[in-house]
Parts: structure tokens; C-alpha cells; sequence
């Protein structure tokens, strides 16, 4: 039995500009890290809508997919929406697979580009 | 007869060793001239398969137990075994992934089993044609 190896890099940035509240995704999204989608969510509070950036998200499986859709619970009960850019690639893929697809809402054009 | 490679894998059953493993078996796979497809099928199963024993597998116990990966390359066929010494992949109604991982692996894999070990645990067959 051997310990974890630590993580693939995997980084949640969060930013705030007139009620939009950006959140970037990369890398690898699944149960190691999808805590810390959890916690970016804190900065939730106080914004009208909740954009998620996934186009430098290379992996996301069952555990991340959760994870979004607990974020978009989260920016509803703080009094906002939530909506999801830019999925590419096995993550696009993977959102059709999972037939959930309908659960998420989002924007075919990323409103910040 | 065409030789068939494997590599056996262990470790905790603990979220940081999903990442870690899910990265060895597509890295061995790969090294065997697994290409796309399945590799990125490979990928999204192994990783469900994985989460579904760090989830459910020591849901009874303290202290998480092993998650063990067989993973088999041939010339036509790839194998992938994951196995638990636990309870197994059965669901749960608290389930963190809402019941999808089992319908999801079974829409990226040729085959799927699921079987019990002996004396105890449960271990998912997930096979690829090449």
C-alpha cells in the first residue's frame, strides 16, 4: 500500500467585477479536488450570477460533475445564478455522456471574451 | 500468442490516490501503444471505478482499506481490474455522485463485471477492445 502522490496541479481562481463573480478551473477535476470548487464558493455571496470558466479543464469525472452541480445549489441559496463556459474536449464529452447536461445551464458565448 | 502485459497497483482508499492512480494506469496503457480511442474512455472509467471504492468501499469502517488496479494490455483487448477488500460498489442513498458512475462506465466500456472476491470485497472488470 503506498501513500497518494501528490496532485496534478489544479488551480481555482476567483474574480469579483460589477456583481459577476468569474471562477477559472484547471486542470483535473474530480474527488481530490473538488473541495476546493466548494470552498471558491464562499466568494459566491453578495454576486448576481456566477460565471465557471472550464476551458483549461482537462479532466472532470462523476465527482466534479457533483461538484458544479453543488456550486450551482450554492449560488442559487446565496440569491444568484450560476452558469458554465467554454467545457472543450474529454470535459465537453464527458458533460454529454453523463446525460446530466440539462441540470447546468450554459452560455454558448462567454460573456467576458 | 501475443504476450499480454500487466502492472498491479496499491493504495489507500483515500480521494488524493484517485488522481494518482487514475494517471498510472492511462500512463501504462499508453506506454503499451493505447491510443485514442479508448485511452480518454480509459481515463473516465478507471477514475469512477476508483472513486466508487474510495466512496462506498470502507463506508463501514473507521480507517479506509485498500483499492487495488490490475490493468492487462493484448494485442487486441485492454483489462482493467479494480477491486476493494470491502463493501463493494453498491450504491448509497447519501451517494456523492448521485448514482452516475455506474451508468457512465458502462456507456464507455465493451464489457463491464462486477463480482465479489473471496473472502470478502468487491472488484469491476472494465474491458476495452483495441
Amino acid at each position: 500500500v503506498t501513500s497518494p502522490r501528490p496532485a496534478e496541479s489544479f488551480e481555482v481562481s476567483a474574480e469579483s467585477r460589477r456583481g459577476l463573480l468569474r471562477i477559472a478551473v484547471r486542470g483535473e477535476l474530480d474527488i481530490a479536488t473538488a473541495p476546493r470548487l466548494g470552498a471558491a464558493m464562499a466568494a459566491a455571496a453578495g454576486h448576481r450570477a456566477v460565471l465557471v470558466d472550464l476551458s483549461s479543464l482537462s479532466f472532470m469525472d462523476v465527482a466534479g460533475l457533483h461538484a458544479l452541480l453543488e456550486a450551482e445549489r450554492a449560488a442559487g441559496a446565496a440569491g444568484g445564478m450560476l452558469a458554465i463556459v467554454n467545457p472543450a474536449g474529454a470535459v465537453s464529452r464527458m458533460l454529454a455522456l453523463s446525460g446530466t447536461g440539462g441540470r447546468l445551464r450554459f452560455l454558448l458565448r462567454d460573456p467576458g471574451r | 500468442v501475443s504476450p499480454i502485459f500487466t502492472r498491479r497497483w496499491s493504495a489507500l482508499a483515500v480521494p488524493g490516490s484517485v488522481p494518482s492512480l487514475r494517471r498510472q494506469v492511462v500512463a501504462f496503457a499508453a506506454g503499451h501503444r493505447v491510443a485514442e480511442p479508448p485511452l480518454e474512455d480509459l481515463r473516465l472509467a478507471v477514475s469512477e471505478a476508483l472513486t466508487n471504492v474510495v466512496l462506498h468501499g470502507y463506508r463501514n469502517r473507521q480507517e479506509p482499506g485498500a483499492v487495488d488496479v490490475c490493468a492487462s494490455v493484448g494485442a487486441d483487448h485492454l483489462e482493467v481490474v479494480v477491486g476493494d477488500e470491502g463493501l463493494g460498489m453498491s450504491p448509497r442513498s447519501d451517494s456523492p455522485g448521485a448514482g452516475l458512475g455506474l451508468p457512465l462506465i458502462a456507456r464507455l466500456v465493451e464489457r463491464m463485471e462486477i463480482r465479489p472476491r473471496h473472502p470478502r470485497g468487491t472488484e469491476i472488470r472494465l474491458c476495452f477492445d483495441l
